[in-house]
């Protein structure tokens, strides 16, 4: 672990010391599903003082849809960032990122009281809202993070009821986890 | 000639592109106030309280393929085919038959008769009636730990039964599983017998031999099972159990 952050310090300082418009966001955290580690790496242009934008990459374990075991699952994303006093040394950031969860579904049936429903495509969308503090560190608005964030993944699920064939329905379903993330904005 | 040839690869091409076999309704038969839609399947008759054929097809198939799974095990000889009653509300099979308000099923064993709410596990009922009849021959004596204990222990779910039952006894005071097996009055809590039992039937089929594990069922008393396993090894055997749970 401390081999990798001090790894992403060597790469990215020099990219963002050459403007700070530019800037990654690294970070490793547990979800609520049994604690099982991951993380995100996300890259941020600054369109204002308070808002930026860009995209990234993470992988998390969580329960994807209703009919899947608990896995990781990687994703990729775009991202807006909004941070209070962006100047100060101590900042809130928030965040909203819509993108890509990728991952193969398992061939499994859910079934309730009345009904039978399997989910029939791989991968899903995904969404998330976050919320985190930010300690700047350096000069050019390096700095450590603390993120918690709301992850869905939207999928389709066909159910198919047995009390009646009008009941059968495809529905958009979104299944959840929580992250809790450290990182660094380099 | 050629036409021939194009048409019969249509013919292959939408073949191959047809989904999954949806089976149609065999009939209806009407019992116990409700008119039952019925599919007849290699293994099983179905009846379902409702109309949804497609549903009812997907859940058929599962059951199917649970039934071939259970079969390998148990090598069943059923005197008549399995009729699996499918309650959309199951509220109605508990006032006719009387059963538990916390029941999600039952089986009838003996008649080869399966009355179940439609999302409980694959296995449970099934395991109540092909254990009943596995190698053909019916149980002696009966025992609700062991009973309820192999339906549970290949009721086909995904889950580690000894940390289920581990966490179920934090809630209840137990020196021994063998209070639960010696338990004439069936007094014992279903949240309680049910993960203990399942575990223990899970951990004697490792530990048994095919004959010792498929006389047990068919002898289920302990008192039997001492005369199966010797009384020395049948309590290493509990004991053993026992210190897993934490007893």
């Amino acid at each position: 672990m401390k081999y990798t952050l001090i790894a992403l310090l060597i790469a990215f300082t020099p990219l963002c010391a050459l403007a700070q418009k530019h800037s990654i966001y690294a970070d490793v955290g547990i979800t609520n599903v049994r604690l099982l580690p991951g993380g995100s790496v996300t890259y941020n242009y600054k369109l204002t003082g308070f808002l930026g934008a860009g995209a990234g990459f993470q992988v998390h374990n969580f329960f994807p849809t209703i009919t899947d075991e608990h896995k990781y699952v990687p994703a990729l994303y775009a991202d807006l960032r909004f941070t209070t006093w962006a100047k100060r040394k101590n900042s809130f950031i928030s965040f909203l990122d819509f993108g890509w969860d990728m991952y193969k579904k398992d061939n499994e049936y859910y079934r309730d009281s009345t009904s039978v429903g399997f989910v029939p495509h791989n991968n899903g969308f995904y969404n998330s809202l976050g919320l985190g503090y930010f300690h700047k560190v350096t000069k050019n608005g390096g700095g450590a993070y603390v993120t918690l964030k709301l992850m869905l993944n939207w999928y389709n699920y066909r159910e198919y009821s047995i009390l009646a064939e009008e009941y059968d329905r495809s529905l958009l379903a979104a299944s959840g986890s929580i992250a809790l993330s450290i990182g660094y904005k380099f | 000639m050629r036409y021939i040839v194009v048409l019969i690869a249509i013919v292959i091409t939408f073949a191959q592109c047809k989904p999954d076999i949806e089976m149609q309704p065999t009939g209806s038969y009407d019992t116990l106030g409700v008119t039952w839609m019925t599919i007849e399947r290699s293994n099983i008759i179905y009846y379902f309280q409702g109309t949804g054929v497609k549903g009812a097809s997907i859940y058929s198939d599962l059951h199917e393929e649970a039934y071939e799974d259970l079969v390998g095990i148990f090598n069943p000889v059923l005197p008549q085919k399995l009729r699996y009653f499918v309650w959309t509300d199951f509220e109605q099979a508990k006032g006719i038959f009387n059963a538990p308000e916390w029941s999600g099923g039952f089986a009838l064993s003996k008649q080869c008769v399966c009355h179940v709410r439609a999302d409980i596990s694959l296995g449970h009922e099934l395991v109540h009636v092909l254990a009943f009849w596995a190698d053909g021959i019916a149980p002696y004596t009966y025992s609700r730990f062991i009973n309820e204990g192999v339906a549970v222990a290949f009721d086909l779910e995904d889950h580690d039964r000894i940390e289920w039952a581990k966490e179920v006894l934090k809630d209840f005071k137990l020196n021994s599983i063998k209070e639960l097996w010696n338990d004439p009055q069936d007094l014992t809590p279903h949240e309680l017998i049910y993960p203990v039992g399942g575990a223990f039937m899970e951990y004697m089929y490792q530990q048994s031999s095919r004959d010792e594990y498929f006389t047990l069922l068919r002898n289920q008393t302990i008192t039997d099972a001492e005369l199966i396993y010797g009384k020395d090894r049948l309590e290493e055997l509990i004991r053993n159990f026992d210190n897993q749970l934490g007893l």
